[in-house]
């Protein structure tokens, strides 16, 4: 009661001050006047103000260099000198962002692979491109106009390989992804390689995956992007050819979390399968989730990039089936989990195979980009996720396994 | 159809809720403070990650870390305005620059987040994901209901707040004419600070709903400070109820126009509304009542 009477009173002052505004604002104009000698002055003698805010642009910075370089693991002043023999290495991949995840397991492929191959001379440097395809182009500038590399190896995400790959193309400088699957990359040009195969053959593989199981009707829900797009046309067409049905086609932005009203409609087609195809972990979670909260009996599939650590820590994606490339051979998952201390992530061993064929390169001799890429044309080894051979447009031909997530974790089962 | 109509309507109120939630804050430290604070969503995010390390982590109960949480939140949103905003606003800077820091701000954060905790995504294991409630068909999962209702108690609250008491009078007469509040003797400052207190109130709120109702992740708060802002601006930026209204109506359109277009138009629809206010409508749907008045 106290305040609602102060508060009248208020009211009724603010009323009297609008009868009396035009005085006040006769007063506050001479008043405005001196402020402005007043502001001139404290201008003046504002010395100290401007060296305090000098003190927190300085704080900031050291807290945004330690950010940058402790994230991307470059170093902003270490300008090492041009060794006489040293061949430099770029690498592209998101190292921040939702799919960072992958960016950092195949950081780890390529180390590991650095270390293994003894090379004194090969310096990699790392660039965050957040699969994003306009920080790739800035990053893959920077990589052949200042690092002056001979080769690349990324992008992660297809989007951001296929924006840079005429870039790389134009510059002769070779690119090798160790993730990139979209099937447009096959013809992105010559200097583009990738160890993962192209989602040709994985599309065809998950299509006949569902088809022997004896599910018809299916529905696909993807990421609008070209890794999500290319795959969701080569398994829709495969799967129809087969004689099954896509009844819905459902696509969600990178990173989205929402995807309840895309659920709903795939529930109103009354599918048999889901096939989820999405390179965004923040996504895939949550649709997971929401496939269970929404009460969608169908049997869920879903592509490679899915089998993550988030993935199986969620509960709720029990029996989830999952395509996936090569996880590596038995003694590379086993030098992994020594060495990081993880259970093998995604495309870590295609990533430490991508290293190891510019390292075959490097030990014959090549040094320059057009040097490395005829090296690796006529290059065979047997790598660490599959018989490395790479064909006329780059590609590798490769086999698939079948994931089951089993109490938390992916178990190989055999269809 | 109707089944469908009705379950999308659902979806359409469970994300206009949480867009409200943010919306709100926004647009009540927007309507005292004159600038776009984007960090708003810094809290959104922090207020995920507080939760994750006192309950996940730590192992506090549910109920305690609910609530440090609220308070962590509305502590660094107050704290945010005290020693980046004020000092900067003393010194009579442009509300270009503040937006600027606002943005810095977020992308600094964010990055701060993922330093800790790593890029990936968190789950907070409270609630057993199973099978949300069914009726005529639709399904609704009981935390979505919670978060419908705390969200309209919480926006009635907050128009009441404004309307009845005294702390929310002189907010709007801050909002209204800060040199005639400070006239009056309104000390503009301290309903600046409460603004800040009670909007980050709010963010942490939403933070916690989402971070239950979907996971955790250092991305989060930018694509939900997006939103919100469209609903704000939609609604009508500088008044409270409005934008929650906004949020609303961003909901609902954009899960309801996916009814009827592909899936992949559901970012579109709500920026071409966007797109449309700011052309036709930049002061949002409130102008429309102005008018009429």
């Amino acid at each position: 009661m106290v305040y609602t009477s102060i508060m009248y009173k208020k009211t009724t002052k603010t009323l009297n001050i609008h009868i009396s505004l035009n005085k006040i604002m006769a007063d506050k104009k001479e008043k405005v006047e001196e402020n402005v000698e007043e502001v001139e002055k404290v201008e003046g003698e504002g010395g100290g103000n401007a060296l305090v805010m000098i003190g927190i642009v300085i704080v900031a910075l050291i807290i945004l260099v330690y950010a940058y370089t402790s994230i991307t693991g470059n170093a902003i002043f270490g300008f090492d000198g041009f060794g006489s023999n040293e061949v430099r290495i770029g690498f592209m991949g998101p190292l921040t962002g939702d799919a960072a995840s992958y960016g950092h397991a195949i950081k780890r492929g390529v180390e590991m692979a650095l270390k293994d191959s003894k090379l004194q001379n090969v310096k990699i440097i790392y660039e965050d491109t957040r699969c994003d395809g306009e920080e790739a182009v800035s990053a893959i500038n920077k990589l052949i106009n200042i690092d002056k590399v001979s080769a690349i190896i990324g992008d992660v995400c297809s989007g951001a390989t296929l924006a840079v790959a005429p870039i790389a193309e134009q510059n002769k400088v070779v690119m090798i992804s160790a993730s990139s699957t979209s099937p447009e990359i096959t013809n992105a040009g010559e200097y583009i390689f990738r160890t993962i195969p192209s989602d040709t053959h994985q599309g065809k593989f998950g299509a006949e995956l569902v088809y022997d199981l004896g599910l018809r009707n299916l529905s696909i829900l993807y990421g609008n992007e070209e890794y999500g797009v290319g795959f969701e046309g080569v398994l829709k067409e495969n799967f129809e050819s087969l004689g099954g049905l896509v009844v819905a086609e459902e696509s969600f932005e990178r990173g989205s979390t929402d995807l309840r009203t895309q659920l709903t409609k795939i529930r109103k087609a009354r599918p048999e399968a889901i096939y989820i195809i999405s390179n965004s972990p923040d996504s895939s979670v949550a649709a997971l989730k929401q496939i269970k909260q929404m009460g969608i009996k169908a049997k869920v599939f879903g592509s490679e990039g899915l089998k993550g650590p988030e993935i199986a820590a969620t509960k709720v994606a029990e029996n989830l089936t999952i395509t996936s490339v090569s996880a590596g051979t038995p003694a590379f998952v086993e030098q992994y989990m020594r060495e990081h201390g993880l259970a093998i992530q995604p495309f870590a061993p295609q990533a430490y195979d991508s290293f190891n064929a510019l390292a075959k390169a490097i030990q014959n001799g090549a040094r320059t980009g057009s040097e490395i890429k005829l090296q690796l044309d006529n290059l065979k080894f047997s790598g660490v996720s599959g018989d490395i051979e790479f064909d006329s447009n780059g590609d590798v031909s490769g086999s698939y396994q079948v994931y089951r997530l089993v109490n938390g974790t992916f178990v190989l089962a055999d269809y | 159809m109707s089944s469908l109509l009705l379950q999308l309507t659902l979806n359409g109120l469970v994300a206009g809720s949480i867009y409200s939630l943010v919306a709100s804050g926004f647009s009540l430290i927007y309507s005292t403070n004159r600038f776009m604070h984007f960090a708003h969503g810094v809290i959104v995010i922090l207020a995920g990650y507080i939760l994750f390390s006192f309950y996940s982590l730590i192992g506090f109960s549910f109920y305690y870390s609910v609530l440090s949480t609220l308070i962590y939140s509305s502590f660094i949103g107050f704290l945010i305005n005290k020693t980046i905003y004020s000092p900067l606003q003393k010194k009579k800077t442009s509300s270009v620059i503040l937006l600027i820091a606002s943005i810095s701000l977020l992308i600094l954060f964010q990055n701060l987040i993922q330093l800790f905790f790593g890029a990936g995504v968190k789950d907070i294991d409270y609630i057993d994901i199973q099978k949300g409630l069914e009726f005529y068909e639709a399904t609704i999962t009981q935390l979505q209901i919670i978060t419908i209702i705390i969200s309209s108690i919480l926006c009635v609250g907050l128009f009441i707040f404004m309307k009845k008491t005294s702390l929310g009078k002189e907010m709007r007469a801050v909002s209204n004419n800060k040199e005639l509040a400070d006239i009056v003797g309104i000390n503009s400052s301290k309903v600046k600070d409460l603004s800040f207190f009670i909007g980050s109130f709010l963010a942490g709120l939403a933070g916690i709903l989402i971070s239950l109702e979907q996971n955790v992740s250092p991305s989060m708060g930018t694509n939900l400070i997006i939103k919100g802002f469209t609903g704000a601006v939609i609604g009508g930026i500088s008044s409270v109820p409005a934008s929650i209204f906004g949020s609303y109506i961003i909901g609902l359109v954009e899960n309801l126009g996916i009814a009827f277009l592909p899936s992949g138009f559901k970012e579109a629809i709500s920026f071409f509304l966007l797109f449309i206010f700011l052309l036709f409508r930049p002061e949002g749907l409130a102008s429309l009542r102005r008018r009429v008045k």
